[in-house]
């Protein structure tokens, strides 16, 4: 219901009137000077003068109220009224006029102006921002709106008051919008595009621009945006572009630290020089080494005496898929199991594999000299130094530590496996203790302890049975079959041949498979952010090649239970390499955000499901989480949380309230066999940074709406003459005069007196004994 | 050490295997030859074999050669076979037949040696060819030379033995790899020792420089067997590790192969 917006100023001027017509009304006159003169005869025969006199009074009287009602006086009131329509005072409550320079905000300078227009009268505040709401207590008020949208508050302007009660709109405001204006009208716009400019002339009055300046510019660095694509491809080197705007610095001479950060861990820094362009674009690339959701937040660092420190940072999705997994595959020497392997990975559609194998003994010399071979030198410098982020998972395959200074390059292979990289190391002859991995800081990177090699050289030949371990039955990594128990049956009709002694289970070593008496052949391990895997054995090629096992005629006539030795190598080898790179389909535990950012202030619902390996729920599993700030160094972890538990479906909503703005990540952990499951999603509760991303004012906006609604731009304090206010408009087509009659002869009054007078002169008459 | 570490593990490889008896040594590589009557026997060439390719390469070979009939199922512990022939070959049971077949399609590698003495056996050579279209409805074909056989180790031009009667190796092909290799040139002769432990046989015509040929050939069958394609790959390694932004395998350049 629109209220009405008109404040009436009234000049009131009475003047009395006579409805009656004329020529009756003379008539009778004469009629009543007529009946006085009979009056004044008929009188005479009383014989007292008192008498006479009261008589004819009171019949002059009588006469004279008629005549009055004849006469029908009327008091006629004047009113003029003159056009003073509300104008609206729309000051800019956002937050980019929290900013100013000499310790004074533009927004108490645009509160000066305002309270100069609404000085003079006739004039009502709004503020705006993410909207717009009339009043407010102009002492009370702060500039605190996320967003500026001038389009929205001229449209709620419009829908509120009627308009004919606007005089004219008076925008007070930087000129910094990051609403549907501003997404409308590009930045060389020099004309309001069309719908823009409806919602501006539906107004009908003027829209007047205050634009609200710096008195000096402010200094200020801002990342205005942070453009990169929504998806992208694990390890695949991304292209970002960074846009900053720079204020009030062109005198400086210093650099700018420009720096990427992926779920708030650093990817790269650039310097950037101050001088030049105030706007430049800033290109970097980087690789994301993960998949799933991750926060990509591009961060200068503050300058002295910078304006605002809200505009330095901005954030964007990105969701990370896997196109192929990329393994380096390094072989001490060629085998069997080498093959294989080669050929099954090979054979995969998504992996990418990078093989260097060690072909010749320290012992070749002459044989295999110059050009006769095609051995080239093994590229230790270019696979761990330059190409070592490359890829997702590494495998040692039976692989020597000692002879290729690994020592030297370890640095950096720990950094990658901590990192979330994955890393398999295939046993043999050569590894593990055998090839001198003890007491090596590869050896910190392994899921198990390494003792020294002893009598057996750390390498102990002869069949072996593989036997699961309880964790191992309902493990995504060492199912062979459909359920726990379909997979105990599938190992226990293999065998493996030599195995790697000297393997001791270190604490969070998840054994999977062991031999009979209980010694590691296939154990799993976190670290930090990676994993890392031992197979103690050499020999998994006797499945692919299908060794024991009787071809599908055989076993039929038989009757043994059938053996797919080919089809589990695959299956162990596939599912080992994807739980190495977080496939989260091999995770017991996942997580997921279904929102990229989150506003600052709302709760943040986690989906988490828990299955075991065969895919089956695990139900009623109690949840616990904890909030990690990962740009603290270490990654600063508030103390976890006891958590809802899954439902019968495995699946609970962890709902984790009041984070602070930035990236978090969240994690998840439940029991399982005893053994902690973890799971952890970054979560990035963002304050909006389009409003202060460019925080120069910009008055070309304003003047845009102002030249399409016939209005004026000033700069500040508009002058007294500008704003129409209080004083009277002659132009106005609303200016009129309301003329308010008021009949003096029919009010009850006049009758009771006609009344009155009659009776009185014939109670007289009768009393003096006039006939 | 890595010669210990050989040592150790040609010695482990005598531990008998739980089911078949035979020796099996996952971890080295074994040679195994298959016993047939259409050829001598070939232990002391497959000894020089395995000497050499421990003397040259990095691979750890394993103890003895192993003799086999083709009908055993333990043909099935031994990717690399090698039949000898210089007569011809008796038709082979059914039972050989399916356990070849399943063997190549498994990825194992047979390496056919014509051994005949003056020159290649017709009689062996007419008979494999019956007989391996017994077990791979396909016709042997020449190996290009610039296939990646005549450099997985060493750069070769020619396949050459005792003999070199032709310069080819033939072959048959399984999914990617040749599953059997046959060459007419008595690889085997040119390897074969004496009692008093040197070369038994002379090579014609090219002497000890073709012995030596003939002993690369020997290690780059094996390196084969063992590597497949590899030395493809490898030709492209630093490539490939320089331009990890953006490399796929469609994006890089052809390997230089002939096939």
């Amino acid at each position: 219901m629109p209220q009405s917006g008109e404040i009436w100023h009234d000049h009131l001027q009475w003047t009395l009137g006579f409805a009656g017509h004329g020529g009756l009304w003379a008539v009778a006159i004469v009629l009543a000077l007529a009946t006085l003169a009979l009056t004044a005869v008929h009188v005479r025969s009383l014989n007292r003068r008192m008498h006479r006199a009261t008589i004819l009074g009171l019949r002059t009287l009588t006469l004279a109220v008629l005549l009055v009602v004849l006469a029908q006086p009327t008091w006629v009131a004047r009113a003029d009224r003159q056009g003073m329509r509300k104008v609206v005072v729309l000051v800019d409550a956002s937050r980019s006029m929290a900013v100013g320079t000499e310790g004074k905000r533009r927004w108490d300078r645009a509160l000066g102006a305002a309270r100069q227009i609404l000085s003079r009268g006739g004039a009502t505040l709004w503020t705006f921002g993410s909207g717009a709401a009339a009043g407010g207590d102009l002492r009370l008020l702060e500039p605190d709106q996320p967003d500026t949208d001038l389009l929205g508050a001229l449209r709620k302007v419009r829908d509120t008051l009627t308009p004919d009660g606007l005089r004219a709109v008076v925008v007070i405001s930087d000129g910094l919008d990051n609403g549907e204006l501003r997404g409308r009208t590009g930045p060389e716009a020099v004309a309001l595009d069309g719908e823009s400019a409806e919602v501006v002339r539906s107004l009908r009055v003027p829209v007047h621009g205050v634009t609200i300046d710096d008195p000096k510019p402010v200094r200020d660095v801002a990342v205005a945006g942070l453009r990169m694509s929504q998806f992208g491809y694990a390890r695949t080197f991304m292209p970002v572009s960074v846009d900053l705007e720079l204020t009030g610095l062109s005198g400086d001479k210093g650099v700018l630290s420009l720096q990427l950060l992926d779920n708030g861990r650093p990817l790269v820094t650039q310097e950037v020089p101050i001088a030049g362009l105030q706007r430049r674009t800033i290109s970097l690339e980087f690789q994301p080494l993960h998949v799933g959701t991750h926060v990509i937040e591009a961060v200068v660092a503050p300058l002295p005496d910078e304006a605002t420190l809200s505009n330095n940072r901005a954030y964007a999705g990105l969701s990370v898929v896997r196109d192929r997994v990329r393994v380096l595959h390094l072989a001490g020497q060629p085998s069997w199991d080498t093959r294989f392997l080669r050929t099954h990975l090979r054979a995969a559609a998504n992996v990418d594999l990078v093989s260097f194998y060690i072909m010749v003994g320290e012992g070749a010399g002459a044989y295999v000299a110059g050009e006769e071979t095609t051995l080239i030198p093994f590229p230790a410098k270019e696979i761990f130094e330059d190409a070592l982020s490359g890829f997702d998972a590494i495998i040692l395959h039976d692989f020597p530590y000692g002879p290729f200074q690994l020592d030297q390059y370890m640095p950096q292979v720990g950094r990658h496996i901590r990192d979330g990289g994955g890393l398999l190391v295939i046993g043999g002859p050569l590894a593990l203790s055998a090839g001198g991995y003890q007491g090596t800081p590869l050896a910190d990177l392994l899921p198990v302890q390494l003792a020294p090699p002893g009598d057996d050289g750390g390498w102990a030949e002869g069949a072996l049975q593989p036997l699961l371990t309880p964790l191992g039955a309902g493990h995504a990594v060492a199912m062979l079959g459909r359920d726990p128990q379909e997979s105990a049956a599938a190992w226990s009709r293999h065998r493996l041949y030599g195995r790697n002694s000297g393997i001791l289970p270190r604490e969070g070593t998840a054994m999977l498979v062991t031999d009979a008496k209980g010694r590691a052949v296939v154990a799993l391990g976190e670290v930090e952010r990676g994993r890392s895997a031992v197979v103690a054995s050499a020999s998994l090629w006797t499945w692919a090649f299908g060794a024991d096992t009787a071809d599908g005629a055989e076993q039929k006539a038989s009757g043994a239970a059938e053996i797919d030795a080919r089809g589990d190598y695959h299956r162990l080898l596939d599912q080992l390499l994807a739980w190495l790179v977080r496939d989260p389909d091999y995770e017991l535990l996942r997580v997921e955000s279904p929102k990229q950012a989150v506003p600052v202030g709302q709760p943040v619902a986690l989906r988490v499901t828990a299955r075991d390996g065969a895919g089956h729920p695990l139900a009623h599993l109690p949840l616990r989480w904890e909030r990690v700030d990962p740009s603290a160094n270490p990654p600063d972890a508030a103390a976890a949380r006891p958590g809802p538990s899954t439902d019968e479906r495995g699946e609970a909503t962890l709902v984790v309230p009041d984070l602070p703005a930035g990236a978090w990540l969240v994690v998840v952990e439940v029991d399982w066999h005893g053994r902690p499951q973890r799971a952890v999603v970054p979560v990035v509760v963002a304050r909006p940074t389009a409003e202060v991303a460019a925080i120069q004012p910009d008055d070309r906006l304003l003047a845009l709406v102002a030249k399409a609604s016939g209005g004026t731009l000033w700069q500040g304090v508009p002058p007294a003459s500008g704003v129409p206010v209080a004083s009277a408009d002659p132009t106005d087509p609303l200016a009129r005069a309301d003329l308010v009659h008021t009949e003096l002869w029919s009010r009850p009054e006049v009758l009771l007196a006609l009344i009155a007078l009659l009776g009185a002169e014939w109670a007289l008459r009768r009393r003096w004994g006039l006939a | 050490m890595r010669a210990l570490l050989v040592a150790a593990a040609t010695a482990l490889a005598c531990v008998p295997s739980a089911q078949t008896g035979h020796a099996l040594s996952a971890a080295a590589v074994q040679l195994a030859w298959l016993k047939t009557p259409a050829g001598p026997d070939p232990t002391t060439a497959l000894e020089t074999w395995s000497q050499e390719m421990r003397l040259r390469t990095s691979v750890a070979m394993a103890g003895q050669p192993v003799a086999l009939r083709a009908d055993d199922r333990a043909i099935l512990r031994y990717p690399l076979l090698y039949l000898p022939g210089d007569r011809a070959l008796p038709p082979l049971s059914d039972g050989a037949v399916a356990l070849l077949r399943r063997h190549f399609s498994s990825g194992g590698t047979l390496l056919v040696d014509n051994v005949g003495r003056a020159e290649a056996s017709a009689a062996f050579d007419a008979s494999l060819r019956r007989e391996l279209g017994r077990i791979i409805p396909q016709q042997l074909q020449k190996v290009p030379p610039g296939h990646v056989v005549f450099r997985t180790f060493y750069r070769l031009d020619r396949a050459v033995g005792r003999r070199a009667d032709s310069h080819d190796l033939e072959g048959l092909r399984v999914g990617n790899h040749y599953a059997v290799l046959y060459t007419r040139n008595d690889l085997a002769g040119a390897l074969q020792r004496h009692s008093l432990g040197g070369f038994a046989l002379a090579v014609v015509p090219g002497g000890e420089t073709q012995r030596e040929l003939a002993l690369r050939l020997a290690v780059n069958l094996a390196m084969y067997a063992l590597c497949l394609d590899y030395k493809d790959d490898q030709t492209h390694v630093l490539y490939l590790l320089s331009h990890r932004r953006t490399a796929s395998p469609s994006a890089l350049p052809p390997p230089d192969r002939g096939d």
